[in-house]
């Protein structure tokens, strides 16, 4: 049996397991993608989100036989990029992270919405967000965080 | 791969299909949430024939691993399936759910199945014998049972091209986003000539299946607004008679409330 | 008086001239050198400047005048008064399109009135120049009624004029960016990045579920728990399968010491005696180093239950764990002295905490025989002593330690006692290390949640004066006493709410039933009691016919006042001038006004009021008799300052906000000033994360201790201060037998006006608008206080509206998914704000006071008075909570709609 070829995090990457088995999982115990969280385990919370050829994904719905080809993203490769320092600092200027567990896959989110839209309304970005569960900030320092980020982007998106 | 096939081709998969016992995979959100055990998976999220809009004289022709997303980008599918579809969970399952995964869950809240329901829309399914169209209302033969036969493939839903541009179309969900349907409506009207064509009133979320009464429509077609006007009434009333609504995370009580209510605002939207 | 940085004349010159006007006339009489070279200079020829000497003798038609007969040749002009800064720029453009060539007067109106500026065509001139009579220019354009038009804008800026201080503050908080807000703002609330944001955001903080190893590199085995299938039953046996090497089952055999968590008393099991009291008990815990192993394992278990009858209704249900009572006056005087009284049962159901990290605990079995037991948690020194109890060892056989914790609400406050010590006795039998985490279904279905309540209120009236109050407050403890006793104590002493009334009589008891135990949740009592005592005033000013808003504001208590203790409140309540806070930014009293006439249409609006507080710290004595914190600084060589104090960082920010006290005491910049997760290993008791207690009291403890290792500090040296707590002076004592003293130091106050639109078609509310001003003392960080202030406030609006959970008639809670239980998304309420009021306790550091809890407590109240007004309170008296879209469907077909 062939193994599921991926890119993971820019590097090629060979899955010897089942094709039925969950990405999150996968990434979690597989490739120690710790970053990737899992809150709920049926696409209700986005704690898992992962970017799919660029597109964002809930890891926890996908099946590894889904994955071939493609290439993911999560927040351990995308934590090296200049767009991810951005929205850091948009965050930690405004103390938008507070328990963190639903960060990575909130950051991955904004990342998401920023790439279609490099300078979106506040409402587009809370639709943009909108899979994403957060408890404890409410949203707005969130969403004003994107908002920053946006601003003071200066191209990069 | 083990437990799963990943087929090239759509010839492919319909042999696959036919040789082994597969779950046809598209976008993976529900299947990942009932999390079947021991299962193989056929994965057909890739297939070229199955991932275009395209439109002919009749007929839009949306492919069933055609994803949320890819519909609401597209300038082929009509404006009230892409309300209904950015309506949708969260952009994140909207990026991954496809058309033919939403039918083929055989789940009455699926919010892209209310609409093929009101727009009288066809699906086209194929095996290795040859394909056939099915209207959509015949596909769903009770919960969670389709008209779908174990070699089959959902590959196309066909909306009518044209008559679908006057319309009412709501969603209750339980909040503003990340929400299943609680109760979904949606309703297409057309006239000529002064006189009613269609009236289509399709019901969401509220029984096993979507709930449509071709006959109770009757009452309405042909007549003038006017004349529809000093039957609505009774009309409302058939369609109180008709409902006998299930229970899910609110009652079948609330239900019957919501969805009387939106067919009167349907109604009155279009001067009735 | 400043507004936005500039004068308020400054404002309003600015919003004619950015907006439409070319040039302005502005007429000056107070101190008008000042204003006229202030004016001179910023604008020079666009403003033309003339005087009305006489400002002090005669009226603002006068000065008109004087305006109109230096006007320069124009088609038309805005009268505008000087104190009106803050008119929309669509506003005098509405007016300016409407221009039609008719040489009309064109005025702006806001709710049906006529409001400034007018836009008065300049033929009008000579006949105001020569206008003389009573009535100002009123009077004048009532000879002119038909050559007005008027124009609805949607400006609430033409209300604003700021001819007293109090309207000054108001518009100045309303209109004024939170970053001028942060200029103004002393040192140590300034905002900082927080210590944990960079390996949170990066994704590398380890919560409990991301260790690959023990800390000794073993493997960690997988531990998940059997949990009871039915309510109440005798287990008559457990059949395990045959186990594979490496596996094991774990039960209350297996327990070394006491098979008992030790929270406030100790009936909770760590696994099941002879008898389940409820769905989801622990029976057991398979281990093992394969979680789909753990899982088949477990599946196989065969249990065998003498199902009892199960206690499931509230209503019904006999056996209280806890029973108070407390009051004082003279209830039966003023009961039969009352004009009327009322009489009113409130109900609120479960909220679930929802962190978004689930519950999760690992042991592991040191080399030196000692049990390291560690993760999500909030109260590492309670699950320390649960620990030692059940292992049956001394206080050095046990160390604990707070994993990075994803959130916990109250949720881990008892709870990683009770998971901490079956993971813990799990691995002293495996010998190894064990984990255990919740999937999401458990984590709903079993851990503890808020108590669901039923509140009867019985309220005497006289002269339109509350003169009585009786409260019988039951909540719904479920099948162990958890944390029931201290939560029941809060709420009951809530229970009169922030009002001055005379005669109070409280009784609270805890009820047992056979469901999950219920315990520790933000608010911890407050919300529903505050829920109760909100709507019962609410009702009550309906029915004399007053407005609900200043029936409250009558009755509200002020400093001196006698609490419901018998206690005193020592402080300045601020709750008047926060409600008016509140008012200047929604303009609640206004709408709240407006929403009271009939509405017909499909979409109704309404507006509803909540005035609370949240007692700061541990209730009555607690924090002197049981707690009596302890905390340390340690100083090392290098000059570095490490923070030792048990209290967690949950996402509320002590990583951050205690290192800040310290480096500002010690003038040292933040990087050489830190605090890690506590280890009881390292630390002393500082207490629990709980009661909104941290920054207030172990940050005034590290605050002090900052200031004598100031006075000791010599360089390259180690050195260590401690400081122990001590109660202020002030205090009242508490007796806990009798409901009596001060149950609390200081009072968090807050205001919450919540705006609705009920869909009457669908019973959908979309909340317009949510306004919380909270007084919580000195933020130590104003991104960390309004941080803590909006995410509290969504979750009592979750509460309030979707949020809502209930078990079936064989006592299963059913809401036990994300897509069953919904807690608000990004879109649910985008108009939320969080305003803060600063009202210093002396005690608290800075003038901090308890944060974390009060703005959760008030949103039910208020949103479910909303919703009750949109529906019409006529017709409708809302006494529950949730108030779901279902709900509101009930009352509108009980009207018959």
């Amino acid at each position: 049996m062939d193994a599921i070829k991926f890119i993971l995090n820019g590097k090629e990457v060979a899955y010897e397991g089942s094709a039925a088995d969950r990405l999150l999982d996968v990434l979690r115990d597989c490739y120690n993608c710790k970053s990737v969280k899992c809150g709920c385990k049926e696409g209700e919370c986005g704690a898992c989100s992962v970017l799919i050829d660029g597109t964002l994904i809930n890891s926890c719905c996908v099946a590894m036989g889904a994955v071939e080809g493609a290439s993911i993203l999560t927040m351990e490769g995308y934590r090296e990029t200049a767009r991810f320092a951005a929205l850091s600092r948009a965050f930690g200027e405004l103390s938008a992270v507070q328990c963190g567990f639903c960060i990575p896959g909130m950051v991955l989110a904004a990342e998401s919405v920023l790439a279609k839209n490099p300078h979106p309304s506040e409402d587009e970005i809370r639709e943009g967000l909108s899979g994403n569960l957060c408890r404890c900030t409410g949203y707005n320092a969130i969403v004003n965080a994107v908002n920053n980020a946006a601003k003071e982007a200066n191209g990069l998106w | 791969m083990v437990n799963g096939f990943a087929p090239k081709t759509l010839q492919e998969a319909l042999e696959l299909r036919a040789a082994h016992d597969l779950v046809p995979y598209a976008g993976g959100t529900d299947l990942m949430v009932e999390n079947r055990k021991n299962v193989s998976y056929l994965f057909l999220g890739k297939l070229p024939e199955l991932r275009q809009i395209t439109v002919d004289e009749n007929y839009i022709r949306i492919g069933a691993a055609v994803t949320f997303t890819e519909a609401l980008a597209s300038e082929l599918v009509p404006p009230l399936m892409k309300e209904a579809v950015s309506r949708i969970a969260a952009p994140a399952i909207r990026n991954a759910g496809t058309f033919g995964g939403n039918l083929g869950n055989g789940s009455a809240k699926a919010d892209s199945v209310l609409i093929e329901f009101a727009a009288d829309a066809k699906l086209r399914l194929v095996c290795l014998k040859g394909e056939r169209l099915v209207d959509v209302d015949k596909f769903y033969l009770g919960r969670k049972k389709l008209d779908l036969a174990n070699d089959e493939l959902i590959a196309e839903i066909l909306l009518p091209k044209q008559g679908l541009e006057h319309y009412y179309y709501e969603k209750v969900g339980g909040r503003n986003a990340l929400a299943i349907s609680r109760v979904s409506f949606a309703g297409v009207f057309a006239q000529r000539d002064g006189r009613i064509t269609n009236i289509a009133a399709a019901f969401g979320a509220v029984a096993d299946t979507v709930l449509r009464w071709k006959d109770l429509e009757q009452m309405l077609l042909g007549k003038t607004v006017e004349e529809a006007r000093a039957c609505k009434e009774a009309y409302l009333q058939a369609y109180a008679d008709r409902m006998v609504l299930t229970r899910g995370r609110v009652s079948a009580e609330y239900r019957k409330a919501v969805c009387l209510n939106l067919l009167g605002e349907f109604l009155a939207k279009f001067g009735i | 008086m400043p507004l936005r940085g500039r004068t308020l004349i400054e404002n309003t010159v600015d919003s004619v001239l950015d907006s439409v006007a070319d040039s302005a006339v502005v007429v000056t009489g107070y101190r008008a050198d000042e204003v006229e070279s202030l004016l001179q200079g910023h604008y020079g020829e666009k403003v033309l400047l003339v005087r009305n000497n006489a400002y002090a003798a005669t009226d603002m038609l006068e000065s008109i005048r004087t305006g109109c007969r230096a006007m320069p040749a124009c088609d038309a002009f805005f009268l505008l008064p000087g104190d009106m800064p803050v008119i929309r720029e669509e506003t005098f453009r509405a007016l300016l399109a409407r221009r039609d060539g008719q040489k009309r007067i064109i005025f702006p109106t806001l709710e049906g009135y006529r409001k400034h500026p007018p836009l008065i065509d300049s033929r009008f001139i000579p006949e105001i120049l020569s206008f003389f009579s009573e009535g100002g220019l009123r009077s004048l354009w009532r000879l002119h009624e038909s050559e007005i038009i008027e124009v609805p804008v949607d400006d609430a800026g033409v209300w604003v004029d700021l001819d007293t201080q109090a309207q000054y503050k108001q518009c100045k908080t309303k209109y004024e960016s939170e970053q001028e807000v942060f200029a103004n703002m002393e040192k140590i609330s300034q905002s900082v990045v927080k210590k944990d944001h960079a390996p949170k955001i990066e994704g590398r903080s380890v919560y409990v579920g991301d260790y690959v190893a023990a800390k000794d590199g073993r493997p960690i085995l997988t531990g998940k728990l059997l949990h009871a299938k039915v309510a109440r039953a005798k287990v008559l046996s457990v059949e395990v399968p045959a186990l594979p090497e490496g596996y094991f089952y774990v039960d209350a055999k297996d327990v070394p010491g006491d098979n008992n968590v030790n929270i406030v008393l100790d009936d909770t099991p760590v696994y099941c005696r002879e008898t389940v009291e409820y769905i989801g008990e622990p029976i057991g815990m398979v281990v093992g180093p394969d979680e789909k192993e753990v899982q088949r394992i477990l599946n196989e278990i065969k249990v065998e239950y003498e199902e009892l009858e199960p206690v499931l209704d509230l209503r019904t249900a006999k056996q209280a764990f806890f029973d108070y009572e407390f009051g004082h006056g003279d209830m039966e005087k003023a009961f039969a002295e009352a004009d009327k009284v009322y009489e009113e049962e409130f109900e609120t159901g479960y909220q679930d905490q929802t962190y978004l990290e689930t519950q999760g605990m690992m042991a592991e079995p040191e080399a030196d025989g000692r049990m390291f037991v560690h993760g999500s948690s909030q109260c590492a020194y309670y699950i320390h002593g649960a620990v030692m109890r059940v292992l049956g060892c001394g206080p050095t056989g046990v160390h604990v330690l707070q994993d990075v914790t994803g959130g916990g609400f109250g949720g881990k406050e008892a709870f990683p006692s009770i998971l901490g010590s079956q993971v813990a006795v799990a691995a002293h039998k495996a010998k190894a290390p064990v984990r255990c985490v919740f999937d999401r279904r458990e984590d709903l279905e079993y851990t503890s949640k808020r108590h669901p309540s039923l509140c009867r209120y019985k309220m005497a009236v006289k002269d339109g004066r509350v003169t009585a109050v009786d409260c019988d407050v039951i909540f719904n403890a479920g099948a162990y006493s958890t944390l029931s006793a201290v939560v029941l104590q809060r709420g009951i002493i809530a229970a009169p709410g922030v009002y001055n009334i005379p005669n109070v009589h409280v009784r609270g008891r805890a009820l047992k039933t056979n469901t999950t135990p219920c315990g520790a949740y933000r608010g911890f009592g407050g919300p529903q009691t505050f829920f109760a005592i909100e709507r019962m005033m609410d009702h009550v000013a309906q029915d004399l016919g007053v407005d609900e808003i200043a029936f409250k504001e009558a009755h509200l208590v002020k400093q001196g006042d006698m609490t419901s203790t018998q206690g005193k409140y020592h402080f300045p309540v601020p709750l008047q001038a926060m409600i008016d806070e509140v008012d200047a930014k929604c303009d609640l009293k206004r709408k709240h006004e407006e929403y009271k006439k009939p509405q017909t249409g499909r979409y109704r609006r309404g507006m509803g009021l909540s005035v609370y507080f949240h007692g700061a710290g541990f209730t009555g004595s607690g924090e002197r008799d049981l707690i009596k914190a302890v905390a340390k600084l340690r100083k090392y060589a290098d000059g570095t300052v490490e923070v030792l104090a048990s209290n967690g960082d949950i996402g509320q920010g002590v990583r951050t906000t205690f290192p800040k006290i310290v480096a500002h005491e010690l003038n040292l910049p933040l990087d050489k000033v830190y605090y890690n997760h506590p280890d009881t290993a390292r630390v002393p008791d500082s207490g629990p994360t709980v009661a909104s207690r941290s920054l207030m009291v172990v940050g005034e403890l590290l605050r002090r201790a900052a200031i004598k290792l100031r006075t000791i500090w010599v360089d390259g040296e180690e050195q260590e201060v401690e400081e122990h707590f001590k109660e202020p002076d002030f205090m009242i004592p508490f007796y806990l037998d009798k409901f009596q003293g001060d149950a609390y130091p200081t009072y968090a106050w807050a205001v919450n006006a919540i705006e609705v639109e009920v869909d009457t078609c669908t019973g959908l509310a979309k909340v317009l608008n949510a306004v919380g001003n909270f007084d919580v003392g000195t933020p130590i960080d104003y991104n960390i206080v309004v941080g803590q202030m909006e995410g509290g406030f969504l979750q009592g609006i979750g509460h309030a509206s979707i949020e809502k959970m209930d078990y079936d008639a064989k006592g299963r809670i059913r809401n036990n998914s994300f897509s069953d239980y919904l807690i608000p998304t990004t879109k649910d309420v985008p108009n939320l704000t969080a305003m803060l009021h600063v009202e210093k306790y002396p005690d608290g550091p800075y003038g901090a006071k308890g944060a974390g809890e009060v703005p959760l407590v008030g949103a039910t109240s208020a949103y479910v008075a909303a919703i009750e007004q949109a529906l019409g309170k006529d017709k409708h008296q809302l006494n529950h909570a949730p108030f779901t879209a279902e709900d509101t469907m009930k009352e509108l077909l009980k009207e018959g709609n």
